[in-house]
């Protein structure tokens, strides 16, 4: 039977006293006081049929309704017993409840709804849903959240409620009441604190940090670090703030402050690392009683001290741990040595399994290693090395160790004294501890310094070399020079004999065999007895002899301390003389000369190539190398080439009897222009024609084959200063290297450079430049001058004839008729009183003489009419001549001559008389019109600057030049004149 | 009158003898206060202390600063600097057990610097004890050594960076009363040597 909640509503309200009866079986009825909801029993598994009825004093009414089991919301009881348990350090809040519905005949699902509020501020800041299914028996739950902001922060509560789910209970979700608030406090307010104290945590992780102020005081700051962070309100007295994927912190930790008012500060640390990540567990024995075992540390956790990883190895075979102290001191240095355990080998017992645990307080890791004590031998490198040098070619060494080892396989390194390295395998057998093993060693170099170390491993399970020994060493011993010396000879003949310079090369090291004491050198005639023998000490690498011109063999031998080299001979025949060709020209490249050559007909023992290194010095350093018979051709090459310097290389053929000169060639290994300029003399054969004459240049400074010579030549304006050189550079190439003169023809009357360049395949030398005059004779000269003036002269009387001859052409042309004004003596005459002209002002002087010329009144003028008047000043007496040219027509600056004028002078009426009189045009007629626009206007010189006109002049310049231009002008009518009376004529 | 002469002899070499006491704790003190003030940087630095460190409300490290020092006789200023300078060396002793614990080992130079001044500050403590004894006064009363259990690291980082911190200020002032008291004393035993030269002649 389950219990069923019905409600209905009222309906219409009464205020008589309603009573209700619920009938939901025929036979059970319940009544109901004044309530709108009931309580029913029943089982149902069908549809039943409730009869509610409401009775009052005036009647009753019944209504009915058929409900079935989707009608009906399945409630779910609140949980009971709920318990909240916290875990401060884990921030962890565990809640416990009972559940359950003895009425329920099958389990239901129900959903167990829990939230998590800070009280103080009855926040919810944490929803959940647990899943659960309920039956008729009371059942347990329990469930955990990890708080992030810590729970002594502030106050938190839990409440939790059941909701039904199962579909099968009901349509719709129904829930119970909520539990009632279960309250874990935060921290209490007698003293300021902060959490979380000292935690460990990972880095990566969000960590809340809070702040708690006690009772009177007031949170002003919290940091992290250095660093501040958005703070948040958990309550009236707590702050928190969050700091989000945490970094590693250093050694100390990193450092969460609180500042409090009144002043105080409050401080907790958190510690931010990394689990362990130990990896590469690996064990092995070196002596086959400890195994050690040693691992990577991996990533660093960031953690030290009472926070750093602890290591356990165990032996699980055993069941026995390992010492590991050295990876667990925290004194002990951080490096990859430390991170090592050591297992005392067991007695009989070959394999081994090991079981590394790594721990902090962020996590654990493991790691397995399994070993056979005898596949995992590392040995030692052995304790003792001797080496002991007993021969030329072969030496023994003595290894030890201080613990026994079963076969092992080793390797020398053997190094010389020159570093060529050589490693060399060989086996030991069972090694006792400090049991002394001799290894013979061979195939080595008489007289050359070794140096011995060694190392091995397991011969049965290589695992791993040994470190190398210490190096020993020692030096074996001499032989006896095993090759002959190369040998060749420089003959000087004179008058009385030979002189022979007899060469070797030292023998190199390998054919020495030892340290060469001396050379042996013998000499004898030619079949002949009777040998005569020089020694040269060590140090020298030639010997002269003075032989007649006798043929003789010299032989010429190496010694060291054991014995002496085969003889090595050359012969000489004293009268023998050594033609050959004329030396042919190679080409070298910068590193020497790549030579070839036609076999000689005798040639049995190869060719023997000579050149000297430096051709220019008296000890040319004579070289050689000797050809491989049937070889023709070699490659030589010297780091003293230089590049402009002539080799002579010689190639001799190598018989039985002699060496004979096959070949001569010159060559450079690379061509340079010419170091010395050409020396040229020039002659000049005509003032057109130049001969230029030149010298050989030394051989020495050609630095490369003369291929030719350019001639340049350019003619000189200025001859004295040759910067001021004109004309165009001429060049004459000639490709013949013997030519040595030139004729440079079609040159003109001048100075001509001339510079004279060889060349080689190098380039161009330099040249010395040489000028030279040309000059014509007198007679072009004078002919050169007259025959233009007399060309000059004929045209101008052709052009004198011509335009007499059209003259009236002429003068219609260039001088028309003028009108001819009509004067009359009246007016012309000089009007007495001042002029109205203002800059016409003349000093008053009177005129004392006026000569008019050639001016009648009434009188035709043809071009214009001058009037020179004399005039004497009655006050000083002296004379002041004026000359006015009339003119009807324009007349811009018609003024008399005057000084410099005030322009504020009262005007002359005489002068304002003289001035109306003219007409036409006369824009300086007044002064004041045109001084004022002058720039830079004094009062004295007001008047300068007047508008431009053909005779500013007459102002501007002094009076004497005016007087000049006058006179021109004067002249220019006296032509105009003369045009004129010629056309009367 | 040969007793007389060797009573002042004895005299003499007390007066030497305290001269030289003084000369050496001012010397110490010295030493003290300046590789003090070095380790205050480099232990604020290594600890991630900020400079205006709040140091009030950490109890039981003797502190240098009081305005009554100037009320205080040569007797009770010694005596002060001697329970002072002993305290300080205990828990400088505790700092630097603490500094090997939580500090990398790569932090020697450290604490090579923490343990020279620890051996400076029991010499300077040892000293100012003697100075007493020899001016004949009372010995202040040793003080319970007492083992703070459970302090937070931040506790102890903060009390760490205030015992160096007070010691140097500690060191600086006793610089200057081990110098007025050497001034002294040499003031002192020129006058006795003035009147017993003035009363001879008489």
């Amino acid at each position: 039977m389950l219990t069923f909640i019905c409600s209905w509503s009222a309906g219409s309200e009464t205020n008589l006293k309603t009573t209700y009866k619920i009938c939901y079986k025929p036979t059970h009825c319940e009544s109901v006081e004044r309530n709108v909801s009931g309580k029913i029993n029943l089982a149902l598994f069908g549809a039943v049929q409730i009869h509610i009825t409401a009775i009052n004093t005036l009647g009753s009414a019944t209504a009915t309704f058929q409900v079935t089991k989707k009608d009906i919301t399945f409630i779910p009881p609140v949980p009971q017993n709920v318990k909240v348990v916290p875990d401060f350090s884990s921030q962890t809040l565990s809640l416990k409840w009972i559940g359950g519905v003895s009425a329920l005949a099958f389990p239901t699902t129900i959903e167990f709804e829990i939230q998590v509020l800070w009280t103080e501020k009855m926040e919810v800041i944490h929803t959940e849903s647990y899943a659960a299914q309920l039956d008729s028996q009371n059942k347990t739950f329990q469930w955990s959240w990890i708080s992030g902001v810590p729970l002594n922060c502030t106050s938190h509560s839990v409440r939790i409620r059941s909701i039904s789910t199962d579909i099968l209970m009901n349509s719709k979700n129904g829930s119970s009441d909520w539990s009632k608030l279960q309250t874990i406090p935060g921290a209490d307010d007698s003293k300021s604190v902060m959490f979380p104290e000292d935690k460990v945590v990972r880095v990566g992780t969000n960590m809340t940090f809070c702040c708690v102020a006690g009772r009177g005081q007031r949170i002003k700051t919290l940091v992290y670090g250095a660093e501040h962070l958005p703070c948040s309100e958990l309550g009236i007295r707590s702050k928190a703030i969050t700091k989000y994927n945490l970094p590693p912190s250093d050694s100390a930790g990193t450092n969460i402050m609180c500042n409090l008012d009144p002043p105080h500060l409050l401080g907790t640390v958190v510690f931010v690392g990394y689990p362990p990540d130990d990896q590469q567990l690996e064990c092995e024995t070196r002596d086959l009683q400890n195994i050690v075992c040693y691992w990577s540390p991996g990533r660093q956790t960031m953690l030290l001290r009472e926070h750093r990883t602890f290591y356990t190895l165990t032996e699980r075979i055993s069941g026995k741990n390992a010492s590991c102290h050295q990876a667990n001191d925290d004194d002990a240095d951080l490096n990859d040595d430390k991170y090592k355990c050591n297992f005392p080998v067991i007695s009989g017992q070959q394999m081994y399994k090991f079981l590394l645990k790594a721990k902090n307080p962020l996590g654990e890791v493991k790691t397995n290693y399994t070993l056979n004590l005898y596949t995992r031998v590392y040995p030692y490198s052995p304790s003792k090395v001797t080496v002991l040098c007993t021969g030329s070619r072969q030496t023994k060494l003595f290894l030890s160790w201080g613990v026994s080892y079963k076969n092992m396989t080793c390797q020398f390194e053997i190094v010389t004294n020159n570093k060529e390295k050589q490693l060399r395998n060989f086996t030991l057998p069972d090694q006792e501890a400090n049991a002394l093993s001799r290894v013979a060693v061979d195939q080595l170099y008489p007289d050359t310094s070794y140096s011995f170390r060694t190392r091995c491993a397991s011969a049965e399970h290589f695992w791993k070399w040994s470190s190398w020994s210490e190096s020993k060493t020692c030096k074996t011993q001499e032989e006896a020079p095993s090759k002959a010396l190369d040998v060749w000879r420089e003959i000087k003949r004179t008058e009385h004999g030979q002189n022979v310079l007899v060469k070797w090369k030292p023998l190199p090291h390998s054919d020495a065999k030892g340290t060469i004491v001396k050379y042996e050198i013998t000499w004898n005639v030619v079949n002949e007895v009777g040998e005569q023998s020089a020694i040269a000490p060590v140090s020298v690498n030639s010997t002269e002899l003075h032989l007649n011109f006798s043929d003789y063999v010299i032989a010429v031998r190496a010694v060291n301390s054991v014995g002496s080299s085969p003889s090595s001979q050359i012969r000489i025949l004293g009268l023998f003389e050594e033609q050959a060709d004329e030396p042919s020209i190679i080409s070298g490249m910068p590193s020497g000369f790549n030579l070839s050559w036609s076999p000689g007909t005798n040639e049995t023992c190869g060719y023997i190539v000579e050149w000297c290194l430096f051709p220019d010095t008296l000890d040319c350093n004579m070289q050689w190398e000797r050809v491989p018979p049937k070889t023709t051709h070699t490659v030589i090459t010297s780091d003293g080439f230089r590049p402009g310097v002539r080799y002579s290389i010689s190639v001799y053929g190598c018989s039985q009897h002699k060496e004979y000169l096959l070949k001569k060639m010159v060559g450079y290994t690379q061509e340079l222009a010419p170091r010395r300029a050409v020396k040229v003399k020039a002659e000049a054969n005509s003032s057109h024609t130049v001969t230029l004459r030149w010298e050989d240049i030394p051989v020495q400074d050609h630095q490369g084959f003369i291929r030719g010579y350019r001639v340049y030549y350019v003619p000189q304006v200025n001859f004295s200063a040759r910067s001021q050189k004109s004309g165009i550079k001429e060049v004459i190439n000639i490709t013949d290297p013997d030519v040595r003169n030139v004729t440079v023809t079609n040159l003109h009357s001048a100075t001509y450079e001339f510079t004279v360049k060889a060349y080689t395949a190098g380039g161009e030398g330099i040249g010395e430049p040489i000028n030279i005059n040309l000059v014509d004779s007198p007679l072009g000269l004078f002919l050169a001058i007259l025959i233009p003036l007399g060309v000059t002269c004929f045209c101008g009387i052709l052009l004198g004839i011509f335009c007499y001859t059209k003259r009236n052409c002429v003068k219609e042309t260039f001088y028309p008729d003028v009108p001819n004004p009509e004067i009359h003596g009246e007016q012309w005459s000089v009007v007495e009183g001042r002029s109205s002209n203002p800059t016409f002002d003349v000093k008053p002087f009177i005129p004392d003489k006026v000569w008019i010329i050639e001016s009648v009144p009434g009188k035709d003028v043809d071009d214009s009419d001058i009037c020179t008047m004399e005039m004497n000043n009655g006050d000083n007496g002296s004379v002041n001549n004026l000359e006015v040219i009339s003119d009807s027509g324009y007349k811009p600056q018609m003024r008399p001559h005057v000084p410099l004028l005030d322009v504020n002078h009262t005007p002359n009426p005489q002068h304002l008389d003289l001035t109306e009189q003219s007409e036409g045009y006369q824009p300086q007629l007044k002064v004041s019109n045109w001084s004022v626009e002058s720039p830079e206007v004094d009062e004295a010189s007001a008047c300068i600057g007047s508008p431009t006109s053909v005779n500013s002049t007459q102002f501007l310049l002094p009076y004497q030049a005016s007087e000049e231009g006058q006179s021109t002008r004067s002249s220019s009518w006296k032509f105009s004149s003369l045009m004129s009376s010629a056309q009367k004529r | 009158m040969a007793t007389g002469v060797r009573h002042d002899a004895i005299e003499d070499n007390i007066s030497f003898a305290l001269s030289d006491c003084y000369a050496k704790a001012e010397a110490l003190a010295r030493k003290v206060h300046s590789e003090a003030k070095q380790i205050t940087e480099s232990y604020r630095e290594k600890q991630g202390l900020s400079q205006d460190l709040n140091l009030d409300s950490i109890d039981g490290v003797p502190e240098s600063g009081t305005s009554k020092w100037a009320e205080l006789t040569e007797e009770e200023r010694l005596r002060e600097n001697a329970a002072a300078f002993a305290a300080l060396h205990r828990l400088l002793g505790t700092v630097l057990k603490e500094q090997q614990d939580d500090l990398t080992p790569g932090d020697y130079k450290f604490h090579d610097a923490l343990l020279s001044l620890l051996a400076k500050v029991e010499a300077l403590a040892e000293t100012t004890k003697q100075l007493l004894l020899s001016l004949g006064h009372v010995l202040p009363r040793a003080e319970e050594e007492r083992e703070e259990e459970g302090l937070r690291y931040f506790q102890k980082k903060r009390r760490g960076y205030k015992v160096i911190v007070e010691l140097s200020g500690w060191a600086l002032r006793a610089v200057r009363d081990f110098a007025r008291l050497k001034r002294r004393n040499r003031r002192e035993a020129g006058g006795k040597r003035e009147v017993k030269k003035r009363g001879s002649r008489r």
